[in-house]
């Protein structure tokens, strides 16, 4: 729709940030294949940066003036002048050098950049602004659930005729009784790789959290398991009995998919090793998410500690996208961030809380190649509060689209209440 | 491996259907009610009801149990000190934790000697042993076995409870370089003496702290037109800038302008965020983005230690001489004494939330805003509600916030009162209270071993489960800390999670760790207590466990165990990790 318009966006009143993030990863492809022959899944990846990563050494304003006056230490040097220069994308916008792996995927027009991008509330909170991007409510704390989890609920079953859940438990019955697909355990379809739900998680839709992969499975014998499963059944109803059952179920149904059969596919190159182990390595990249991009030091330029941050990231999307292979045509991965960080470099070589951020959507469905969004311009006066990038696209424009489009949600009234959608806000991220 | 067997014995009694019901062993009526209030005491101000712990209560009255555990200096805890004299991290100061487990710098030659293969296999192995011997992983390792050694054993159980409370109120992170060698000595200085003593100490001794300093930034955070990086920047741009032919000179100068303009760049305004919403007001208590950067610009010039004994002690290297590791002896001591330098101090005037600080007011205005701070409405609400939060219930009724908030200011901060206020108020010992929270996951490994009386001096081997658990002490990496809330404890993958833990755990899977089943059965014995019956009088004091029995007994009957040391493991095992033990 709008290719980002270098037109100077003049600031109008206020915007905060936003982004959110789970990584089902690992999981994927097994479940993409086993239920490839009745209908074909779509499949949405939240990698959620949290700590607010600095979305303007992602992707790199380079044509900026400003950009370099305000970063003495740690802008990039632009495109071309060596080792550890912006990797051109478009002759204004670049990627981090340690980006690389996923330049290609741009060129393919597989990946999409929406730049200046953020929640309309000011916060400069991690905590509240990764609620407000998790629940899908900016500035509404008293929202119970997170938005992923009003997807999942407004999505419903596609085996059943796109009905929703109304009654989780009678319909995973339903299921249990004629049909092995993935639906039968409602809570399949949201996966979290962390020990707590995510906030974005949190909801009447079943969803499991997966903290471990080595350990996810009552150890020991069936015995053990079977009278575990007897003691949370006689709880029916509470939180615990209900998430012990939950994970009953996955694993029951994930015993029945057999890794050994489950090859790398591609030659995809995992940042290092087996595939046992790069499933460690996505679950432990996930993990490692928690905190590590909030650079108020020292961050680097070229190198230093965003710099090993963005290339574990970006050699893991990468990973998993090449393993994936022709299966990505189903799946859109968004990376996103609480909020951005000052556009000026601040007394440590770092940067402190900003505004708006960058979000990459990647996937075989995403219209790629482009940097999508208005550009408000680093220039002073056009700085949100003087400092910081100003917000030109709500995030819930791009979620939005993206679950509407690709996930095929209908009710978007529900899943972000009080804001909706409306299709003429939408960046054009889906093809 | 021997009591284990022992388990089983005793156990042995539940196979036989029907023995096992024996009636129960304590008093109904209003002695009940009693009990049932201490029990549920004690499931939330200690990391677990031991039986005589029950005793105590209701022998001392509530009050009085209680005024004991807030002078914890009245309790005596020798019993402990064997215990923690094992653990020399304890008791290591900064210094000596520095020179015993120094920077990965200063031990990189040697680390890079052992990579190579200019050593024979022994000599290498013995390096590498050594080496390990002086990790900072061992810090970690000793941290754990300390907290975890102190929950378990710990006659002063409340202040256990309240040292991890209020460590997680103003958490800083063990995993971020420096701040490894400083946790130790902040949990025992800054947060340990304060837990019972006035809310403003506790906060200006955190602020104060080398590892706060260091984990939140504030260290290097100075008035811009004091960083000697600006001066040299300034000079030296200044310098090149006249070098330039004419035409160029007017654009670098209008560049220069414009980035002075850009604002101040010297201060880090990490700490001072964090000490308003996190550690003080809460966010949203009507403070703005202004008063962020002037609470910064106060504290500006709070720092530590000499650089120039920093950067010695980075440039010191150990070596390896006559086949050992061999350490360089460097005076660590002052490296991170607390310090105001006056020189990297903002002097200008500062307003915070309509409060004016007049300028010139050095290290003084930073202690008064702190004052400020922690005397605020706002703080009083923010720590009532954490405490009500963390010790009742996820959405705690306001009453109980209103009355601690007051509590709060009419005593100055005072957390000793505070506390007793929380666990004496009757919104506590609410019937829609009691067991309604999951434990977290350290509860959860604690009380396990506190319950069973394990042993806990191979307890770092519990950071593994506690990790997976998702609460592993010291090693939450964001200012926030760990969820106060219980029902975020409750997701699907970590209940498996918690019921591998406790079958691992009665199996003797976790080197060095075990339930004493010994001592667990002969105490159930003198009670009078039998069977899968006392079992669950003693792990579950003033649960209903009859459906938990029925199950248990039922399970072995169907599946019978191999042998009897089997089915008493995997009955313990199954209360460990039934949904009852879960809660408290």
């Amino acid at each position: 729709m709008n290719d980002i318009e270098r037109r100077v966006f003049v600031k109008q009143g206020a915007l905060a940030l936003v982004a959110l993030g789970l990584p089902p990863d690992f999981l994927l492809k097994p479940l993409l294949a086993g239920t490839r022959g009745l209908a074909r899944k779509k499949t949405h990846i939240c990698r959620l940066q949290r700590g607010a990563v600095d979305g303007l050494s992602m992707v790199i304003p380079f044509g900026e003036r400003a950009y370099y006056g305000s970063r003495r230490s740690i802008a990039i040097q632009e495109p071309g002048s060596g080792d550890g220069s912006v990797l051109d994308l478009d002759g204004f916008f670049g990627l981090h050098p340690a980006l690389r792996p996923l330049q290609e995927l741009y060129g393919r027009r597989e990946m999409a950049v929406v730049h200046a991008v953020g929640s309309p509330h000011p916060t400069r909170s991690h905590f509240d602004a990764q609620d407000f991007m998790e629940t899908g409510t900016p500035g509404v704390k008293s929202t119970s659930d997170g938005w992923l989890n009003r997807v999942l609920q407004d999505t419903g079953c596609a085996d059943c005729g796109g009905r929703t859940l109304g009654n989780p438990t009678a319909h995973a019955a339903d299921h249990a009784a004629g049909q092995s697909s993935m639906a039968a355990v409602p809570a399949l379809r949201g996966i979290s790789m962390t020990s707590a739900f995510p906030r974005a998680m949190q909801g009447d839709h079943p969803a499991l959290a997966i903290p471990d992969l080595n350990n996810f499975g009552v150890r020991h014998d069936d015995q053990v398991g079977s009278a575990f499963r007897r003691l949370y059944r006689t709880e029916a109803g509470d939180a615990v009995s209900s998430a012990a059952e939950e994970a009953f179920d996955a694993v029951r149904l994930l015993e029945t998919i057999d890794p050994s059969r489950y090859e790398v596919a591609g030659g995809a190159e995992y940042p290092s090793g087996d595939f046992g182990r790069s499933l460690r390595q996505i679950a432990q990249l996930a993990k490692a998410d928690v905190g590590g991009w909030d650079t108020h030091v020292r961050q680097g330029g070229a190198q230093g500690r965003l710099t090993g941050r963005l290339i574990q990231l970006s050699q893991g999307i990468r990973a998993l996208y090449d393993d994936l292979g022709d299966l990505m045509d189903d799946v859109v991965i968004l990376t996103m961030s609480e909020f951005g960080r000052t556009v000026a470099e601040n007394g440590s070589g770092g940067t402190d809380h900003g505004h708006a951020n960058c979000m990459l959507a990647l996937g075989g469905s995403v219209n790629g190649g482009r940097v999508l969004g208005d550009w408000p311009g680093l220039e002073r006066e056009r700085l949100y509060e003087g400092r910081d990038l100003a917000v030109t696209t709500d995030f819930r424009d791009v979620f939005a689209e993206v679950v509407s489009g690709h996930l095929g949600a209908e009710h978007l009234e529900r899943i972000f209440p009080e804001y909706g959608s409306d299709p003429g806000r939408y960046r054009g991220v889906l093809r | 491996m021997s009591a284990l067997k022992r388990v089983t014995l005793c156990i042995s009694v539940i196979l036989i259907p029907g023995v096992a019901m024996a009636p129960p062993a304590y008093p109904q009526g209003t002695q009940s009610a009693d009990r049932a209030r201490a029990v549920h005491l004690l499931q939330r101000a200690t990391y677990g009801p031991l039986p005589q712990e029950i005793e105590g209560v209701l022998s001392a009255g509530i009050p009085d149990w209680l005024d004991r555990q807030l002078h914890p200096e009245h309790v005596d805890d020798s019993a402990l000190d064997p215990m923690l004299a094992r653990i020399p991290v304890a008791s290591m100061s900064i210094g000596e934790l520095l020179e015993r487990y120094p920077p990965s710098q200063v031990t990189r030659s040697v680390r890079e000697l052992v990579q190579s293969d200019s050593l024979g296999a022994t000599e290498q192995r013995g390096l590498r042993r050594e080496l390990r011997e002086h990790s900072s992983r061992r810090i970690l390792d000793g941290l754990a076995t300390a907290r975890i050694t102190r929950a378990v054993h710990s006659e002063r159980q409340l202040q256990e409870m309240m040292t991890a409370f209020w460590f997680d109120h103003f958490n800083v992170f063990w995993g971020k370089d420096a701040t490894r060698s400083l946790v130790a000595d902040y949990e025992r200085n800054a947060i340990r003496p304060h837990v019972f003593g006035k809310f403003e100490d506790m906060v200006l001794a955190t602020a104060q702290h080398p590892a706060m300093l260091f984990y939140l930034d504030n260290f290097q955070s100075v008035a811009p037109d004091r960083s000697p990086q600006a001066r040299v920047r300034r000079d030296d741009i200044t310098r090149r800038i006249q070098r330039m032919p004419a035409q160029e000179r007017e654009r670098a100068q209008q560049r220069m302008e414009q980035q002075q303009r850009r604002g101040p760049g010297g201060f880090n305004e990490n700490y001072a965020r964090e000490l308003m919403e996190l550690h003080t007001l809460e966010v949203d208590r009507g403070y703005t983005q202004a008063d962020v950067v002037d609470v910064a610009r106060i504290l500006t010039g709070w720092t530590f230690g000499e650089r120039g004994s920093r950067i010695q002690m980075r440039q010191a290297q150990a070596s390896y001489e006559d086949g050992h590791l061999l350490l360089p002896e460097i005076d660590y001591g002052d490296a991170y004494r607390f310090r105001f330098r006056s020189q990297l101090h903002d002097g200008a005037e500062k307003t915070v939330m309509g409060h004016v600080f007049e300028a010139g007011g050095g290290q003084g205005e930073g202690v008064e805003l702190i004052r400020l701070l922690a005397h605020h409405p706002s703080t009083a609400r923010h720590v009532a509600t954490q405490l009500a939060t963390h010790f009742v219930a996820d959405e705690p009724p306001a009453s109980l916030v209103d009355h601690l908030a007051e509590v709060f200011l009419a005593t100055d901060g005072d957390l000793r009162e505070v506390t007793r206020s929380l666990f004496t108020s009757d919104e506590f010992y609410d019937a829609t209270v009691v067991a309604n929270r999951v434990k977290s996951p350290f509860l959860l490994v604690a009380s396990t071993l506190r319950m069973t009386h394990g042993r806990t001096a191979n307890a770092r081997v519990l950071m593994e489960p506690l990790r997976s658990l998702g609460e592993a002490p010291y090693l939450a990496e964001a200012p926030i800390g760990y969820p106060e809330t219980s029902a975020q404890w409750a997701s699907s993958g970590a209940m498996l999670s918690r019921m591998n833990f406790a079958t691992s755990y009665v199996t003797g899977e976790l080197p060095g760790l075990g339930p004493d089943g010994d001592r667990l059965f002969s105490e159930i014995h003198m009670r009078g207590g039998e069977g899968l019956t006392g079992l669950t009088e003693a792990l579950l004091p003033g649960t209903d466990a009859s459906e938990l029995i029925a199950i248990i007994q039922e399970e072995l009957q169907t599946n019978p165990p191999a042998s009897q040391r089997e089915g008493g493991v995997r009955a313990l095992g199954l209360i460990l990790g039934s949904p009852e033990f879960q809660r408290h």
